[in-house]
């Protein structure tokens, strides 16, 4: 899954930094994430896992972490069951 | 350049901070829902930050923002409010040199400048427009060392440097044909003199007065029922541009209303009250933008019951500073 994400991150994030190279607590609006590239990032999430992110995690939060990210990945992919 | 009959100000407008380990001014914190508002106003924040001053009283220029049908006010601080919190005479340039003579003598005036540029040349923009994307921003240079082509600058929530061939793209000083028109200057003056001190007070009443008569969210949601038509056609950089121009503005104006909220709180008992609802505003946006971003991959998408909190948050927020206002 972190794999998958860091490629997400690394198609749709334009951040300043390969996210392949930073650690999965490292703030990414740190590395330029901006509001425009969290959502490209959110729908190719979504297409990714198969996932619809609700409501309550469609929050800038979610999204500043591949760790964040990851922990909220995995738990929808829980539920979906 | 014969500068002999050249008058600088007295106190001349420089800023002196460094590129390395600047801090941002706090409302460009990235853990804010919305760290960047617009360019112009981003720019102004960082500048009166640069120098010295509080950036806040020039936010009071949010407490008169609208919504058209179209677009959200683009907020940018008003002159005058420059003028009489500050001291800054903000006007646009006789620009009857070519831009980076007219920035190079920016010191020698005493004057700093607003001046649109190319996006593509920035450097801090690396992973965005930085040679990507052609795109109309504002910069002010803060300094120039035209024989070795450096310039700092402050830009959206920063100040950088550039150097080399970005210098060259930024001016158009390399050896490329010209094909654009120039710029749009604006000339920052220093005049103290122009300070009306507890002018404050006077600048909210008369934002307030401006503001619209009801209220600009019912017509940010009709903007958005409408969007959701078209958003269907698949375009994904159409609803960028239309979520810059209606969402993002409304939410990074309800979050900079906060802070104004509660900076005038001394002077008008009880408006920092309105901070909570504006902030819900501000969060409520970011949920509607993911939201509403599904649509063009041919998603249903339902926000009524964001607008709905949004609606009555932004009316309970204005209905508190009015009220103490007076």
């Amino acid at each position: 899954m972190r794999e998958t994400i860091q490629s997400v991150l690394a198609d749709h994030g334009r951040m300043n930094v390969d996210p392949r190279q930073i650690d999965t607590e490292d703030d990414l609006y740190e590395f330029g994430l901006t509001s425009h590239a969290s959502v490209n990032v959110m729908l190719a999430l979504e297409d990714e896992f198969d996932v619809e992110f609700p409501d309550e995690v469609l929050k800038k939060s979610t999204f500043s972490s591949i760790q964040s990210i990851e922990a909220v990945v995995a738990e929808l992919i829980k539920t979906r069951g | 350049m014969n500068s002999a009959a050249w008058r600088p100000p007295a106190v001349p407008l420089r800023v002196e901070a460094h590129p390395t380990g600047y801090r941002p001014h706090r409302t460009h914190c990235v853990q804010r829902a919305w760290p960047q508002a617009n360019c112009y106003l981003d720019l102004w924040i960082e500048l009166l930050h640069c120098l010295g001053h509080d950036p806040i009283p020039a936010l009071a220029c949010t407490l008169s923002a609208d919504h058209d049908g179209v677009s959200w006010t683009f907020i940018k601080p008003a002159p005058e409010d420059l003028r009489r919190l500050y001291g800054l005479d903000v006007a646009e340039d006789n620009a009857w040199l070519p831009t980076v003579d007219l920035i190079e003598l920016g010191s020698q005036r005493g004057v700093l400048h607003t001046v649109e540029v190319d996006g593509w040349w920035l450097p801090d923009t690396a992973g965005t427009s930085y040679r990507h994307e052609h795109l109309k921003t504002a910069i002010t240079p803060t300094s120039m060392r035209r024989r070795q082509r450096v310039m700092r600058y402050l830009h959206n929530s920063g100040l950088y440097e550039l150097a080399g061939e970005d210098f060259d793209g930024i001016f158009g000083t390399d050896a490329r044909p010209v094909t654009a028109l120039a710029p749009y200057i604006e000339v920052i003056r220093n005049r103290p003199d122009l300070i009306e001190p507890d002018v404050l007070s006077t600048i909210v009443g008369e934002h307030l007065a401006r503001r619209p008569s009801d209220n600009p969210i019912v017509r940010l949601a009709d903007c958005v029922g409408d969007a959701t038509g078209w958003l269907a056609d698949g375009d994904l950089a159409r609803f960028h541009r239309w979520a810059f121009a209606s969402i993002r503005q409304c939410g990074a104006t309800a979050e900079l209303l906060a802070d104004f909220v509660e900076h005038i709180d001394g002077i008008c008992p009880g408006a920092a009250a309105a901070a909570a609802p504006f902030r819900t505003v501000a969060t409520q946006t970011k949920l509607m933008q993911f939201k509403l971003a599904r649509i063009p991959t041919g998603r249903k998408v339902d926000v009524t019951e964001t607008l709905s909190v949004m609606t009555e948050s932004w009316q309970t927020g204005m209905d508190i500073v009015s009220a103490a206002a007076g």
